[in-house]
This record gives C-alpha cells, sequence and structure tokens, in this order.
C-alpha cells in the first residue's frame, strides 16, 4: 500500500548564501526510510538535493541530518514514524557546505586529542595482543561508536564552544583508557582533561539520548571525570608518603 | 562560495527535556548560591533582615537544593561499571532518594 509524505527540506545555497525551503510530496510505501525518501526527491522531482549517504544500513554514519528538529540517521529513520510535514535540515552546530552537507572536520579533529589508538604494533608484545572476554566487555559498548556526528550536534556545550573534545572524541578516550593494550595513558590523560577537555562536559545528556548505537558519551566522561580524580587522589597520596 | 556557520540560538535549553534539566540544574545552584551568601550576611548583620525575607529566601534555597539533588541522583547511577537497563537505573534513583530522604532525616534528629 502507497502512503504520501510530505516533506520538507531546508536547502542552503552557498553561491547565493540564503537558505529556501522546498516541500516535496513522496508516494511510497510504509517501509521507506527519510534516506530514501531523499533519493526519490532527487530521481522523481529532479531537485538536485545535495547530502551525504553510502552504507544504508546505519553501519557508515554518513547521513546525520536534523529530522523534526532531531539529529538522526538519515536511513535508519522511518517516515511511518514521523509526524508529517517531516522536515529535514542540515545538522546542528556544524557550518553547512550545501543543502544538507555539513563540515565535520572541527569535530573530527578532536579525535587526535583522543589518540584513539595503541602502540601493539610499534612494541610487537603479543601478550599484550590477548584479551580476555572480560576485558573486551569493557569496551564494548564505547566501541561502538561510528563517528556519525550526531552526538556533536545535540551538545549545547560543543555548539558553544568549538574547541571542546566533545562526546564521541572523550568516549573513545574512555575506550582506550580502558583497553587493556592500553599504554599510552599518561600521554592521554593531559589532553583529555587539559581546558578544553571533558572536565567543560555539563552533562546535559542529550549526546547519549541520541546515540543510534547506544554508546552512551554522557556515561563515558562521567566516568573519565571520576578515573582522573581518583588517579590525582592516588598521586597525592603517593607524594606523602 | 561560503560555509554557512551555525550557532545554537538563545534559546537552544528548551529544546529538548535534557537541556531543560540541565538548565534546572544549574539554575538551581544559582537559587543555593543566593541562599549561602544571604545567610552569611544574616549572621554577620541580623539587625539589617526581616524574618519574612529570610523565611522566603530559605524557602527558595531549599527549592534549589531539592531541584539541583534530584537532578544529580537521576545522574549518579550512570557512574556504576555495569550496564543498567532503564528499570534499574530508576530503581537506583528512588533508592538514592530514600538514602538521601534517611540521611536528611538523622542530621534533623541529630541538630
Amino acid at each position: 500500500m502507497e502512503t504520501q509524505y510530505k516533506i520538507k527540506v531546508i536547502r542552503y545555497n552557498p553561491e547565493s548564501e540564503q537558505f529556501k525551503t522546498e516541500d516535496f510530496t513522496v508516494k511510497a510505501g510504509d517501509d521507506i526510510t527519510v534516506l530514501e525518501a531523499l533519493h526519490i526527491i532527487n530521481k522523481v522531482h529532479r531537485a538536485g538535493l545535495s547530502y551525504r549517504f553510502s552504507c544504508g544500513m546505519g553501519v557508515c554514519g554518513s547521513c546525520g541530518a536534523m529530522v523534526n528538529g532531531k539529529p538522526v540517521l538519515l536511513c535508519q529513520t522511518f517516515c511511518r514514524n514521523l509526524q508529517q510535514p517531516i522536515e529535514v535540515r542540515p545538522l546542528k552546530n556544524f557550518p553547512i557546505i550545501k543543502d544538507l552537507v555539513v563540515d565535520t572536520d572541527s569535530a573530527f579533529n578532536k579525535f587526535r586529542t583522543a589518540m584513539p589508538y595503541t602502540d601493539i604494533a610499534i612494541r610487537k608484545a603479543p601478550k599484550h595482543l590477548v584479551q580476555t572476554k572480560k576485558q573486551r566487555e569493557k569496551i564494548e559498548q564505547t566501541s561502538q561508536c561510528i563517528k556519525c556526528m550526531l552526538c556533536y550536534s545535540a551538545c549545547p556545550v560543543f555548539g558553544l564552544n568549538n574547541n571542546f573534545i566533545g562526546p564521541a572524541a572523550a568516549s573513545t578516550a574512555y575506550r582506550y583508557f580502558k583497553d587493556s593494550r592500553d599504554t599510552l595513558k599518561d600521554k592521554r590523560a593531559p589532553k583529555v582533561t587539559d581546558k578544553n577537555g571533558v572536565w567543560n562536559c555539563t552533562h546535559v545528556g542529550e549526546c547519549s539520548a541520541v546515540c543510534p548505537k547506544n554508546v552512551d558519551p554522557n556515561k563515558a566522561i562521567l566516568k573519565l571525570k571520576l578515573m582522573g580524580t581518583l588517579n590525582d587522589a592516588k598521586k597525592l597520596v603517593k607524594k606523602k608518603k | 562560495m561560503k560555509t554557512f556557520e551555525q550557532k545554537p540560538g538563545k534559546y537552544w535549553w528548551t529544546q529538548s527535556p535534557n537541556s531543560m534539566v540541565y538548565a534546572m540544574r544549574e539554575f538551581s545552584g544559582v537559587l543555593i548560591a543566593i541562599w549561602a551568601i544571604y545567610t552569611l550576611l544574616f549572621f554577620a548583620f541580623p539587625e539589617f533582615f526581616k524574618p519574612t525575607i529570610k523565611i522566603f529566601i530559605e524557602a527558595l534555597g531549599l527549592a534549589g537544593a531539592i531541584i539541583h539533588t534530584l537532578t544529580w541522583l537521576w545522574a549518579m547511577p550512570k557512574l556504576l561499571p555495569q550496564k543498567l537497563s532503564d528499570s534499574i537505573h530508576s530503581l537506583l534513583f528512588v533508592l538514592l532518594i530514600v538514602v538521601w530522604l534517611g540521611l536528611s532525616s538523622l542530621l534533623i534528629l541529630w541538630i
């Protein structure tokens, strides 16, 4: 059975530097996602909409956009579950390049701060390559991040201060702190806790609410703060001894 | 060709329930600060302050403290290393409230 969906797209034209709202009607089945609706708009209406996508199944994290005011992955959002007209606009907190395409470089650069790697390959120590099930479980949740940047779009602290490390980079840092093979804790810790680090987070919790992979960056940042405080306390006790 | 820089609007904190809880938590801190400053001044210069204002400020401080505590108690179960379902999170939140009320009652009895 075909259903009619009204879709309102807020587009940005970089040449005229103007925004415009365009309304489209898409006739499709119950099972179409917003991403598929945009494909139909481009195919049937010849709208020439610009938007990013790749896998179409919530793995690559390319198709983030604001749908009815919420940051979501377009490929995982079904039109049937949304209030009409469905309003699609670019992700918040990022510079808009064209239509729904935003420049996420400012957020991706934060991952350098998190040092998201181990030095196993350099040291080639076989015993460090083996992880027990329990050790793996500790990093299971935070390993799910697909860098879709929805959390940055939802984060008011990042919106107000672009230098803030942000939810995804912080939860990635936490993932590596908890990795049994990690030996870079001492180098990573000062970067993650500096003036633009995790202490800027005010725990609004919106990042965890929008995460399509249930990573819960809010929880990761809380734990990072707790870890930092306990480490400082330990250092103080050691110094006194 | 130019990119368009997006900045949050003045009322970003009204746009989601989480943001509103956050705004309430921060605002309640201001209420507690007002109470603390007033109390310090009251002890220093009691002759300048009317009792009616004191009751009002104390009610304000109490409301602030309750909002602040409840919003933080909601965040506390997230610190636990275990993965918690929503129902267990809510249960822990209720338990923390019970502990908080118990400790407050003991404090009142002790005073």
